[in-house]
């Protein structure tokens, strides 16, 4: 099956209650050729219960496919990781070979800031590396910023 | 209320032909000016169709600047004359190509035409772009047809409307650069787009608000407003130039 999508630890299906702070997660594992769009799907259909503005919603998705493009090459599968808690939204986005994350994400052609680190850090409030469980690209989102 | 102004025919002649003879940009851009209230009327006659008037007007001014472009001057017609069928052209082939690239429900295709209104509409209410819970509670649907509904938006394509027009000297013209000066501001764009190999592959709309988005930091609801498209006209754009500009960069050895 090309997605698998799983709900958070417990296993249980649902999504947190809008204006709920307590953590949530949904994962989704997907290969990044034909599957961007389910992506984004879901990813909007998280953000929706957190009360987030249209545009917020619209930039988040944009740095999702991004990085679904930039940082894999066809036939690869990713797992996208989409939780939120701490009054911020993340999605982790993995697995990135370190070599391939340097070249692609740190050290792209880009001017004046054009690079995938730059427009990345336009579409959400902050983004980072993580090693940990996987290494992923983490797009963070203040809820603060970007909800009603 | 008339949408003509008091210019009579001759004195549109006169300030396309200081134009035409001058180089004149000023004289252009007067008739321009005296022209748009004639253009908007006749974009106001294909609202309704689900695209905003906003985009119907700058599609129809791409007509108007053509017909500044190709109008032969010795012919005894009005200038007027041949303005409309070419604006009404314009206008049709816009609908004409605009096309949904995948099979989508007519239900999704009439929710996406009515959340893109209702998306300019709130923002402009609120102040803000509305959350998704409000755009489902004004649209009486659920959340989950306003989610699959925006992304079904996807599926819609558009032609450029920076295509395909040459000025009078046979020479490439951008409609939008051709009707007014206020475009100059983004020279700086331009150069870093030289700079930029990927930038190349974009057209001049796409390296525009790609500039004012992502080095100028204005939102998208701002950048609607600056170059007068909807909201969600500009996160098309937006998505199509950074795809395009990906791949472009990956072509790269």
């Amino acid at each position: 099956m090309p997605g698998t999508m799983a709900p958070d630890g417990n296993g249980a299906a649902s999504l947190p209650s809008r204006g709920v702070s307590a953590a949530s997660s949904v994962s989704i594992g997907l290969p990044v050729d034909d599957y961007v769009g389910v992506a984004r799907l879901v990813a909007a259909g998280f953000a929706a219960r957190l009360d987030l503005r249209y545009e917020a919603v619209d930039d988040l998705q944009t740095a999702i496919e991004t990085v679904l493009r930039s940082a894999f090459r066809p036939g690869d599968h990713a797992t996208v990781a989409i939780s939120s808690g701490g009054g911020s939204l993340a999605v982790a986005i993995g697995p990135v070979a370190p070599g391939a994350l340097k070249r692609r994400f740190h050290e792209r052609d880009g001017v004046d800031g054009m690079d995938l680190d730059g427009l990345l850090g336009r579409l959400v409030d902050s983004v980072t590396v993580e090693s940990e469980p996987i290494s992923s690209i983490v797009l963070h989102v203040d809820l603060a910023a970007g909800a009603v | 209320m008339s949408v003509l102004s008091t210019s009579t025919d001759s004195d549109r002649r006169a300030l396309l032909a200081a134009y035409r003879q001058e180089g004149d940009l000023a004289a252009r851009d007067q008739l321009v000016k005296d022209l748009m209230p004639f253009v908007r009327s006749v974009a106001r006659r294909y609202a309704g169709r689900g695209e905003q008037l906003d985009d119907l007007v700058q599609v129809a001014s791409v007509g108007l600047v053509k017909a500044i472009e190709r109008f032969d001057l010795d012919r005894d017609v009005e200038l007027l004359a041949y303005v409309f069928p070419t604006v009404v052209g314009e206008l049709k082939r816009h609908f004409r190509d605009r096309v949904w690239s995948v099979t989508v429900p007519r239900r999704l295709k009439e929710l996406h035409y009515l959340l893109s209104r209702k998306l300019d509409e709130m923002t402009a209410t609120l102040g803000r772009s509305p959350t998704i819970p409000e755009l489902a509670e004004e649209a009486g649907v659920d959340e989950e047809d306003v989610v699959e509904a925006l992304e079904i938006g996807r599926a819609y394509t558009t032609r450029s409307l920076y295509s395909g027009i040459e000025d009078a000297d046979g020479g490439s013209l951008e409609p939008i650069d051709a009707l007014s000066g206020e475009e100059e501001g983004y020279e700086a764009t331009e150069n870093r787009a030289v700079l930029a190999a990927g930038f190349r592959a974009l057209d001049e709309r796409e390296r525009t608000v790609l500039h004012l988005r992502f080095f100028e930091g204005l939102t998208q609801t701002q950048i609607a407003v600056e170059i007068g498209v909807s909201q969600m006209h500009v996160s098309r754009i937006i998505r199509g130039a950074l795809a395009k500009l990906e791949s472009e960069i990956e072509e790269e050895p």
